[in-house]
């Protein structure tokens, strides 16, 4: 048994720890990607990483006249915004403020993980950092993360806390993966133009898969065998069926045959029986699309079903007297 | 070590008599600790400091920046308590703490005896803050209204035990006696084992069985109990975290409890779970907005209501302020008398109250030589000492306590007993100690033995409070067959000038 406000917050404490660490990983991976671009390959990186995260329209709308080329405004934005609720900093110091509030229920590694991550980033010259060098910060990011991870992974009790703070986690993964796949490698699918190398390996190297993928694939550059890994792989920690099927299993868990738990079974199952020609030939972009959408239903049903605070009403579990 | 202690007299000193000599009990542990080089000593304090800090065992001091979290300093000196001495001490804890259930009790569903025939006015009580209206006609399973209660010692200059206050709203300060004790077995582990010192890890099984003992009727065998706290920005949410944890049992705050139809359910993931016993550790004033204070966010609207349904038992019960309240202490002797004929094991302090026209024109003849306390402040917040007041302070006190007599009581200084404790390096100078027993009860008062020695850590300070800059001793009663020591030669003699 677990309190709705402890269940809510581990959820959002696995959303934030995994929104923070793909944000920084996809920083780090296009600024360093746009310096070694072949001069002649279109630029529009950073409009692309934006859509990913979405945050496009909250950055336009900052009416301080910055644009999308200005490359030090769009590093601060994504990084050290407090404003911005999706930068690396707000999303710490969410997940800190979460994992905080139900700090007795967690392991002690856990929140010193975290917290020591967060007091490091608020100790740092962080706009400073960013504009002589995001290398070492970023990648300080991305380490702590997998710490925290592996601290959590090795101390905590696999209770209802730990379910919700790793479907939290997975379902962040899955869209963040999709939104990914639609934004970078739509374009190469059936398309005249083919990836360069450099392209293909910033494609692969957002997704955290460059080397799995060679594993897999080999070099292949087939857009089709991109979209098969990213997307179907049942073996790549970060593709979305593996996320998929991870936060199905919490579900299966937590509310079996409830409302959530079907609707991500169903998304799940969508991805689990088909071919990648099957979907492409339906249209990567639109499907795509209701992968997203399903998240985001899955979510939402997630807080109707376990956090928001039972009405008073028909009481469904009461010890017998 | 002890080259340099002066005994001092004027106090009782807690392990040298007047003569100097070590008392008979503690002559094995100084034994044990001549044995440690200063070197040593040093060592194990920071192994102390260690422990604590990755423990986070801390609390916060209000009133100064941040609202800063800070370690409660504990001194590596144990204080020790013999067997028979301990006993007097449980059983006047136990006779007061009865008295006072009964007193409560009496007074919020009784027919209000001691107050009919005399023993405390009516108008006393009603004019206590911690007089709640609203506890009238709420019963309690076996009058266990003081469920926890720390009953504050201290010992005079002839070494009597006496109570210096009632602290039966919202004691705390258990966790920290169970965190002494399991830092001296890590840190002086030898000198601990050398003694048959009473364990005290099981104060969780004690809370535990209390409240399961003053479950409302039809909760069944598995009484759903859960510990009610204000939330992370308490000073003492270390504590509340620690005993959750020692029971077993859910922590929650207000918001996670909902009232429905007077029965008192928890919000979980998968439903509505009904909650039998609160162990709350919020004060009246902020339990439940419909009764008390409307602009609390802490409480659970309805509470009040359900605990006069029966659904749901409180601890401690509400209105047990009124017994907090120092003028109603300076009753409880008679009280005593009254509901268990028998004479005060523990005496009080001697303690006059303002209102009567003797009383006040004695203790502002002698103000510098008293201590004035605010009635119902905790903490040792707002307390003048005569004897160290500046003229402004007494002055100030004079208006005060003139102006609103019944907020006020006065009292003689009491010599608190003084205790070696380190003050630098391996440097033991005295310093006043009081006691806290932590005594629970449901169907029967049970006490851990010991409890929290606290120490004045500033040099004369007879104030020990945490949030005045105190620190805390482990307290160690010895068992009831230790061996005597008085024959062991520790070769410590102190001066006594």
């Amino acid at each position: 048994m677990i309190l709705a406000r402890r269940a809510e917050a581990m959820f959002w404490a696995g959303r934030y720890l995994e929104r923070a660490q793909q944000t920084a990983r996809l920083v780090d991976v296009t600024y360093h990607s746009v310096l070694e671009r072949p001069a002649q390959e279109p630029s529009g990186e950073w409009s692309e990483v934006m859509r990913a995260l979405v945050v496009e329209g909250s950055f336009a709308s900052r009416g301080n006249g910055a644009v999308v080329e200005d490359v030090d405004a769009v590093l601060r934005f994504l990084v050290d915004d407090p404003d911005n609720p999706s930068s690396v900093r707000s999303c710490l110091t969410s997940a800190r403020g979460n994992v905080r509030s139900v700090r007795e229920h967690v392991s002690a590694e856990f929140w010193t993980a975290v917290n020591d991550l967060y007091l490091t980033l608020q100790a740092r010259d962080v706009p400073a950092e960013l504009r002589a060098e995001p290398y070492e910060l970023l990648s300080v990011v991305r380490r702590r993360s997998q710490q925290i991870y592996g601290a959590a992974a090795d101390t905590m009790l696999r209770d209802e806390g730990w379910a919700f703070q790793t479907l939290g986690r997975q379902l962040e993964r899955a869209a963040a993966m999709t939104r990914l796949i639609d934004v970078r490698l739509d374009r190469f699918v059936d398309s005249d133009a083919p990836a360069s190398f450099h392209q293909w390996a910033t494609v692969l190297r957002s997704a955290g898969a460059l080397e799995a993928y060679r594993w897999v694939h080999g070099h292949s550059m087939d857009p089709r065998d991109a979209v098969d890994f990213l997307l179907l792989s049942g073996e790549h920690p970060r593709s979305v069926l593996f996320c998929l099927r991870a936060a199905e299993d919490c579900l299966d868990r937590l509310g079996p045959g409830g409302r959530a738990a079907r609707r991500v079974g169903r998304v799940r199952a969508a991805l689990d029986y088909r071919t990648v020609g099957e979907v492409l030939d339906r249209g990567l972009h639109s499907f795509l699309g209701e992968v997203l959408e399903a998240i985001d239903e899955t979510a939402s049903r997630i807080a109707g079903e376990f956090f928001d605070s039972w009405t008073v009403g028909p009481v469904t579990s009461v010890a017998a007297r | 070590m002890f080259t340099d202690y002066d005994r001092g007299n004027g106090f009782y000193d807690e392990v040298f008599d007047a003569d100097g000599s070590p008392r008979p009990h503690y002559r094995l542990l100084l034994r044990r600790l001549k044995e440690l080089t200063t070197g040593e000593l040093a060592a194990r304090e920071q192994l102390r400091d260690q422990l604590f800090r990755s423990q986070g065992i801390t609390f916060t001091v209000y009133g100064e920046d941040d609202g800063v979290e800070r370690t409660f300093p504990m001194d590596l000196i144990p204080r020790i308590i013999p067997w028979d001495e301990w006993q007097i001490v449980e059983e006047g804890v136990a006779q007061r703490i009865d008295a006072l259930n009964r007193f409560l009790e009496d007074l919020y569903v009784g027919e209000r005896a001691a107050i009919r025939d005399g023993i405390i006015p009516w108008w006393v009580v009603v004019s206590a803050d911690g007089f709640k209206r609203e506890a009238a006609g709420i019963e309690l399973p076996h009058q266990a209204r003081c469920l926890v209660a720390g009953i504050d010692l201290v010992r005079d200059d002839e070494g009597t035990y006496r109570v210096l206050e009632d602290n039966v709203r919202n004691p705390s300060g258990i966790s920290y006696v169970l965190e002494n004790r399991a830092a001296m077995t890590r840190v002086l582990p030898r000198v601990f084992a050398s003694q048959q010192v009473e364990p005290v890890d099981h104060y969780g099984r004690l809370l535990l069985d209390a409240l399961r003992s003053v479950a409302p009727a039809g909760a069944g065998d598995e009484p759903m109990i859960v510990v009610l706290t204000p939330g992370v920005f308490n000073s003492a949410y270390f504590e509340h975290v620690f005993l959750a944890r020692q029971m077993g049992v859910q922590l929650v705050e207000g918001r996670d409890l909902v009232v429905d139809d007077h029965a008192v359910f928890m919000r979980t993931t998968t439903g509505l779970q009904r909650v039998d016993v609160i162990y709350r550790r919020i004060d009246d004033d902020f339990l439940d907005p419909v009764v008390f204070d409307p602009s609390s966010v802490l409480g659970v609207p309805g509470l009040v209501g359900a605990m006069r349904a029966g659904t749901v038992t409180i601890a401690n019960a509400i209105g047990n302020g009124v017994a907090d309240d120092k003028a109603v202490y300076a009753y409880v002797p008679e009280l005593i008398r009254y509901y268990l004929g028998a004479e005060p094991i523990l005496p009080n302090v001697t303690t006059y109250l303002l209102w009567d026209p003797d009383q006040r024109a004695h203790v502002l003849d002698n103000l510098d030589q008293m201590v004035v306390k605010p009635v119902a402040a905790s903490g040792g917040y707002g307390l003048v000492m005569g004897p160290s007041a500046s003229d402004e302070e007494l002055a100030t006190a004079r208006e005060q306590l003139l102006a609103e007599p019944r907020a006020f009581v006065a009292q003689d200084v009491v010599s608190l007993s003084r205790h070696p404790t380190l003050v630098g390096g391996d440097r033991l100078a005295g310093r006043h100690v009081d006691l806290r027993p932590f005594a629970v009860t449901g169907d029967t008062t049970r006490t851990i033995p010991g409890g929290l020695t606290r120490v004045a850590l500033r040099e004369g300070s007879l104030v020990v409070n945490s949030s005045q800059g105190g620190g805390s001793k482990d307290t160690w009663v010895l068992a009831a067959d230790s061996p005597s020591w008085e024959h062991i030669d520790t070769d410590v003699e102190v001066g006594t000038t």
